[in-house]
């Protein structure tokens, strides 16, 4: 009687969580980029390159400019002096979460940061090492 | 006789007692009616009549959210509607920043702001902004007459020169209610110096 009681516990408490809303992760959205980006060319993306990329510099502008020296930091906006919180997903979960914030985010910054818009292979490095951050 | 007198006295009492009914009801309108404007001020400080300078509008999540990422989201009132329009046209530079929309947000933002922007007539308060607005239309809210004559007072070191401040464009360091438009003198409070009164 008791294991059946038990087991009807588990049964209903499995079938429950099937409907309980997944919590969105950075990886779902990076890997649906990242799968994309393969389509334009990329074959791989290197971790390493991305954090090189993130760091630099051109006529005196980088990601580090807003971002600041730590991912895991607040950043600054050069401009307005907006606090612009961490990218790390390690610390705010929420990036990264929508590939639309990702792309429109990509369009601004690299205009501004290099004068033009990043290759998609660029664009999966920054990913690909941004992710595990 | 008298029955005639004593009518004509019932006349001109019931006149004379309506007119004064009527005038000072005139009065309290034609009160009310100013406290949008210089009066409202002063009888602020007389405790009177609490005057508030808010820019009233409808808030909107996505332009809180698209504008907002990068700069305190202006209240829409604080520029005609051709300023947002011109600002609009020039997104892809954006006082030197790339700030490129995708399409259906660039339309529902550009609806947004021309519904809410700053219209002559709305209020006495509202429109005097307007005033000598100048011929080549304004993108900078701090480029207009109305801006500049209520802040000309400012020296700049509690401003341009304050660390904690560094331009005009960032309302919300002194005016902590700027996202929601209150923008009321007397709850001004400069980093580094607090109160402002002038």
């Amino acid at each position: 009687m008791k294991r059946d009681m038990d087991k009807t516990i588990l049964i209903t408490v499995l079938f429950s969580s099937l409907f309980l809303p997944l919590p969105s992760m950075a990886t779902d959205a990076t890997d649906t980029l990242q799968q994309s980006y393969l389509k334009s060319g990329s074959t791989s993306y290197s971790a390493s390159s991305g954090a090189l990329f993130w760091k630099k510099e051109i006529n005196g502008r980088s990601c580090t400019t807003c971002h600041s020296s730590s991912v895991k930091t607040k950043g600054r906006h050069k401009q307005t002096g907006k606090i612009i919180l961490p990218m790390a997903p390690s610390i705010n979960p929420k990036r990264l979460t929508s590939t639309k914030k990702i792309e429109k985010w990509f369009l601004r910054n690299c205009k501004w940061t290099y004068g033009r818009t990043c290759s998609t292979q660029e664009k999966g490095d920054i990913l690909e090492w941004l992710k595990h951050q | 006789m008298n029955k005639q007198i004593n009518k004509i006295r019932w006349g001109i009492g019931t006149l004379l007692l309506g007119s004064i009914i009527a005038f000072s009801f005139l009065g309290i309108v034609t009160a009310s009616g100013f406290s949008d404007t210089e009066e409202g001020e002063k009888n602020e400080h007389r405790g009177l009549q609490r005057f508030k300078s808010q820019v009233k509008f409808k808030q909107d999540s996505l332009y809180s959210e698209e504008c907002g990422a990068c700069h305190l989201a202006y209240p829409p009132g604080l520029l005609p509607v051709e300023s947002w329009q011109k600002l609009m046209a020039g997104l892809d530079d954006h006082f030197g920043d790339n700030a490129e929309l995708d399409e259906e947000a660039f339309t529902h933002i550009a609806n947004y702001l021309s519904q809410q922007a700053l219209q002559k007539g709305q209020s006495a308060k509202m429109s005097k902004m307007l005033r000598n607005a100048p011929n080549i239309t304004p993108i900078r809210i701090t480029e207009l007459p109305y801006f500049i004559n209520k802040h000309d007072e400012i020296p700049d070191r509690m401003v341009i020169k304050n660390p904690k401040v560094g331009s005009f464009s960032r309302c919300n360091s002194c005016h902590k209610d700027a996202e929601k438009g209150v923008f009321n003198e007397d709850m001004v409070s400069i980093p580094g110096f607090g109160h402002w009164d002038d």
